[in-house]
């Protein structure tokens, strides 16, 4: 059994997990399936990076969304009683709209980028280790952004606990 | 279409676009602000999934597509967590989490 082999089988694996997962968030009845369809379909993906070669993406991925944006997910829940699920939105004619809209543009940009020819492409894919790459591009060419970014999460955090807060 | 395996740029494109797809399909749907804003996960996951992709069949080690990533990363807890402070001041002022019922500034 060769390593190509394996490598695909454990991709489509962890594809139809992260697809099931998010068909889960957007088909379950209560929020908190939701919420526990949400985290089966963030670890899938963070399966996907490793097999896609982005090794520390896949453990920021298990200590960002998993663990942080999770927990406070589930917290919004628990802080927000639902005595009942809300029905979807203005009812079937809308929910049949979104789905078809959804559904066409996954059919045009699915068949853009498989049908697309990438002349820059590298037929031998990059299995390097990539936390050394990473940090310095972070504090070499993406500098600024880097920085903007920390501005950004500062923001971000500031303006949720004024937004939260009791009067 | 592409072969079944080995797994190529375009496996890695498409599952970013039907994640995409799915996350739009709630966030247009839905009417729970929460299960809106855990949607819009699902739609940032399929970007990162495409630019990974591209990270990883991109000429040179240069890695932009994962450092971008990390990017969509922080901007997904910003949201996330000032998203969620909306919703339950929302909440707090309306005993709901629907997002017709936060309609004050509608003209």
């Amino acid at each position: 059994m060769s390593t190509d082999l394996l490598v695909a089988i454990s991709f489509y694996a962890l594809a139809a997990m992260a697809i099931v997962g998010a068909i889960g968030v957007v088909a379950a009845k209560r929020i908190f399936h939701s919420a526990l369809f949400l985290t089966a379909m963030l670890g899938s993906v963070a399966g996907a990076y490793v097999v896609l070669g982005a090794d520390f993406l896949a453990a920021v991925q298990i200590l960002v969304y998993v663990g942080a944006i999770m927990v406070l997910i589930i917290f919004g829940i628990m802080l927000t009683p639902q005595s009942v699920e809300l029905p979807d939105a203005g009812g079937p004619g809308q929910a049949i709209a979104g789905v078809v809209v959804a559904v066409a543009i996954f059919m045009v940009s699915a068949g853009v980028l498989t049908a697309a020819v990438w002349p820059k492409l590298s037929l031998t894919p990059t299995d390097i280790p990539t936390t050394p790459a990473i940090g310095i591009g972070l504090l070499t060419t993406f500098g600024l952004p880097f920085e903007l970014a920390s501005v950004l999460l500062l923001l971000a955090m500031i303006g949720a606990i004024v937004v939260a807060r009791e009067d | 279409m592409p072969p079944i395996y080995p797994i190529t740029l375009q496996h890695g494109l498409v599952l970013g676009a039907a994640l995409f797809a799915i996350g739009m399909v709630g966030a247009l749907t839905k009417r729970n602000a929460i299960t809106i804003l855990m949607s819009i996960e699902i739609m940032l996951n399929g970007v990162m999934v495409t630019f990974v992709s591209f990270a990883r069949h991109a000429e040179g080690p240069a890695l932009a597509g994962q450092i971008f990533a990390v990017f969509i990363m922080t901007v997904a807890a910003a949201d996330a967590a000032v998203g969620l402070a909306i919703v339950i001041a929302v909440y707090r002022l309306r005993r709901t989490v629907e997002v017709d019922a936060a309609n004050t500034l509608q003209g």
